[in-house]
């Protein structure tokens, strides 16, 4: 199902610029460990990584400690980091669904939904989150009617919007593969997610 | 017990973790709360300063918007700008400064402070302001630190000239142009945050609109109220200034104000022989000699084509204007130098003075206007004061004009009848028509009331046909009595001149089957020396059979040449021979003349027949026919045709032959 590469996550942090994460990202990522994993599984990770994991929604924190997070729950999982964004995103997008509504209920299906999300859903984001560093898909169609999603930002989370789109997937009950032809893990200087649905 | 105790002890120290455990996490949940509030608290101060801050800077560009929108045609627009946009920002000094293309220069369009103003000059050749420029041809800003080495030098020099510290240079853009500069001078040196210089820049775009605006409305301002090719202001703005100029001062202290109006002698002439392009350029020499006569106070306008008019105010006396416009007729009597070549032009001009409460705006006009017509009417290259009672004379005429144009049209032309007697027989040989008009108000008028008005207008034409037409008819109809009657009909020198008159009597002829020699055309000796086309008439008319006669003759030329040459018929003497006749002299006078007339073959009529004895003279000095009071005086045609009966004339030919 994936392509994409599982590149450890030091040449991420080699790379990565220190931009903060917002705060709902590790709040996500907290409801989603402790929903999959247990309560303990996310106490242990803090004490483990040495943080105190006061996350707050409206806050922004350092990049540095979602990577900590992200490598130090691929170790006790058993993953590596890029399948732990990837597992983190497929699981927050049902908790988003709850949350938003309005953005889900208009669609039957993934492709219309993913279609709205530079011009309706980022927008909102960044309205609920002010400094919220969304980023903007370059999206296009394929002739065989794949969406052809490019992404390109400093963070380098391709794996958390391929979990997202997975998650979509499942939320709208349909069957999804996604390429990465191109990949910036993999030194391109975009990656493109190509997103089949049906 | 030891495994108990130990067992025990595990279970304290897991529930002392747990506890432990439930605490971090307990902590870790008020410090996200507390958190969680300081950013919302943070995060709403935040936004309600955005929001206020927002409002401040819409309220800095509506007020602008809505002042300026109120002072469009202020002279201090500019000034408001500045003052509006210093103030937005908090910045001391602000000047606005129009780029002009052409000239490649940028204008001082206005300063604050106000006050400052007079620190700048009016025009910045861009040559010298290349930072200036780099401005207005990229629409960027710039700032000028002369902290800073490489700022511009002579940038720095303007700013230090102005006693600032710093200055930032914003583009006025208006629909992607840029029409000048906003800048903003710090006396401090203090800097504007970016945010302040994008409120700047947005009121100095929004203030770009509405100089454009300004500039536009003044500019169709200026066209509405300004001649095109001359650039002098038209009528609808001198009517404005004299409206002005009358209504300034309180009585008894009323200021006295002049129109002089210039009218230019011949103009057409100067289109006709030099083409309309030169007549164009003569129109813009003469309103720029006109202007150099003149007070800078005073309004030279272009009334209409070639009419001008100087709108003096505050006259010391009537004589002013009246020397104003003698200086002007002697100004034009200088030849005017129109696309290198001389041309040689005189106006006539007319003057009237008056004050708020003698006079109007379109009385002003009207009356100069008069004046400069009789001005013109008295020979040209003129100047004429206004006078109330020429005016009147005047009316008069007009309304005599506009009445005699429909005269005919009416009906309102009489012919009455006079007859002319052979003096031996007392036989009525012919009648002379003579014209009457009933007028609807002022009765019956003889031709000497409206025959010159009727020359000088044209009517004549149309009048001259109507009395050949009614006069030979009325003959056509008595000729069934007296087939041998004939009928005299008096030519005007128009009607000689104009031609039209053989055509018409031909067709006359024609129609009534008149014999041609009982039409007889009288016209006086005078028209016959006046027109030298006459005699082409004359010999045209004598081709159709009709006779000629002279009338009044004696009291002109008295020229034998003439009679000789337009072959006359018939010779009138006039009535002051006839009036002398019982004198020795008079007597001799007449008889010469009736030698005269007879060795030329013509017949002889004495006017002016009053009395027998008169009829008796004249008679016995020669003259076969008479005409005059004693036999009939000239009736209408009833009364007229009663005289052909017999017995018809009170007065016998016997009671003269006694």
């Amino acid at each position: 199902m994936r392509t994409g590469a599982d590149a450890p996550s030091p040449q991420l942090a080699a790379h990565g610029v220190a931009q903060p994460v917002k705060g709902v990202v590790f709040d996500l990522l907290e409801r989603t460990i402790v929903a999959e994993h247990g309560e303990d599984a996310w106490d242990d990770l803090l004490a483990t990584t040495g943080l105190t994991g006061a996350y707050t929604s409206l806050g922004s924190y350092p990049d540095g400690q979602f990577r900590r997070l992200v490598d130090e729950a691929a170790v006790s999982f058993g993953m590596s980091p890029q399948d732990v964004i990837r597992w983190f995103g497929r699981k927050a997008l049902p908790m988003l669904a709850a949350s938003y509504p309005e953005f889900f209920t208009p669609h039957t299906s993934t492709r219309p939904f993913l279609l709205t999300l530079n011009d309706i859903i980022h927008p909102e984001v960044r309205k609920v989150y002010p400094g919220a560093d969304v980023p903007w898909f370059d999206i296009s169609a394929t002739a065989d009617g794949a969406l052809v999603m490019g992404y390109q930002s400093q963070r380098r989370l391709c794996s958390f919007a391929e979990g997202l789109i997975t998650g979509a997937a499942d939320y709208f009950a349909e069957d999804v593969a996604i390429d990465q032809p191109r990949c910036m893990l993999r030194g391109d200087s975009a990656c493109a997610l190509v997103v089949r649905l049906g | 017990m030891v495994r108990n105790g130990t067992a025990n002890g595990t279970a304290a120290r897991s529930q002392a973790a747990e506890i432990d455990r439930l605490k971090r996490r307990l902590d870790r949940e008020r410090l996200a709360r507390r958190e969680a509030e300081a950013i919302a608290e943070r995060t709403t101060r935040g936004l309600y300063d955005e929001v206020a801050a927002r409002t401040r800077e819409l309220e800095c560009i509506v007020d602008m918007g809505r002042e300026l929108a109120q002072s469009l045609d202020d002279r201090g627009f500019a000034d408001l700008i500045a003052s509006h946009i210093a103030r937005a920002v908090g910045f001391d000094e602000c000047g606005i400064f129009a780029w002009d293309k052409i000239q490649d220069t940028v204008v001082t369009a206005g300063y604050h402070p106000a006050a400052r103003r007079s620190a700048l000059i009016d025009v910045y050749p861009l040559d010298d302001y290349p930072e200036t420029r780099r401005v207005l041809m990229s629409g960027q800003r710039s700032i000028t630190d002369p902290a800073d080495p490489t700022a511009d030098s002579s940038e720095v020099s303007f700013l230090l000239g102005m006693g600032g510290k710093l200055m930032i240079q914003l583009p006025m853009n208006v629909g992607g142009r840029t029409i000048g500069t906003v800048e903003l001078i710090s006396l401090s040196g203090q800097m504007l945050s970016d945010r302040q210089i994008d409120l700047a820049q947005s009121m100095a775009s929004e203030a770009g609109v509405m100089l454009e605006n300004a500039r536009l409305y003044a500019e169709v301002r200026h066209q509405a109220f300004h001649d095109h090719l001359t650039g002098l202001p038209n009528r609808a703005l001198l009517g404005d200034r004299m409206e002005h100029a009358l209504a300034r001062g309180r009585a008894p202290k009323l200021p006295l104000v002049g129109l002089v109006f210039v009218d230019v002698d011949d103009f057409k002439v100067i289109n006709d022989s030099h083409g309309h392009e030169v007549g164009d350029r003569a129109l813009i020499a003469i309103s720029q000699r006109l202007q150099q006569l003149v007070r800078s106070g005073d309004t030279v306008a272009r009334f209409s084509g070639d009419e001008f008019a100087i709108l003096i105010e505050d006259l010391e006396s009537p004589e002013d204007a009246h020397l104003a416009a003698r200086r002007v007729v002697r100004a034009f009597q200088k030849p005017l130098t129109v696309a290198g070549r001389e041309i040689t032009m005189s106006v006539s001009v007319g003057v009237d003075v008056g004050n708020a409460l003698s006079t109007t705006p379109e009385d002003l006009v009207r009356n100069a206007d008069f004046a400069m017509y009789i001005a013109k009417a008295s020979g040209k290259s003129q100047h004429e004061v206004y006078q109330a009672s020429a005016r009147a004379a005047a009316d008069d005429g007009a309304k005599m004009r506009s009445d005699l144009r429909g005269a005919v049209r009416r009906g309102e032309l009489r012919l009455h009848y006079q007859p002319i007697i052979e003096l031996r027989s007392g036989r009525i040989r012919s009648f002379e028509a003579l014209i009457r008009w009933q007028h609807p108000e002022r009765g019956l008028l003889s031709p000497a009331a409206f025959i010159p008005t009727a020359e000088a207008t044209g009517a004549i034409i149309g009048i001259g046909d109507w009395v050949l037409e009614t006069a030979c008819k009325q003959l056509r109809a008595w000729q069934e009595l007296e087939p041998e009657l004939a009928v005299s009909v008096n030519l005007s020198g128009s009607q000689l001149h104009d031609g039209h008159v053989i055509e018409h009597v031909a067709s006359i002829l024609d129609r009534t089957g008149l014999d041609p020699r009982t039409l007889i055309l009288e016209m006086t000796e005078t028209i016959l020396v006046a027109d030298p086309g006459a005699e082409r008439v004359l010999r045209e008319l004598q081709n159709l059979g009709v006779r000629l006669a002279i009338d009044d003759f004696g009291t002109g030329y008295a020229s034998i040449s003439y009679l000789r040459r337009f072959a006359v018929d018939i010779l009138k003497i006039d009535r002051e021979f006839t009036d002398a006749v019982d004198t020795a002299e008079g007597t001799a006078l007449l008889g010469g003349i009736t030698q005269l007339g007879r060795s030329l073959g013509l017949e002889l009529v004495a006017e002016g027949i009053e009395r027998p004895r008169q009829a008796e003279l004249v008679r016995n000095a020669g003259c076969d026919l008479g005409q005059g009071f004693l036999f009939a005086r000239p009736a209408p045609p009833e009364d007229a045709a009663a005289l052909l009966r017999p017995g018809g004339l009170p007065i016998q030919a016997s009671s003269i032959t006694s």
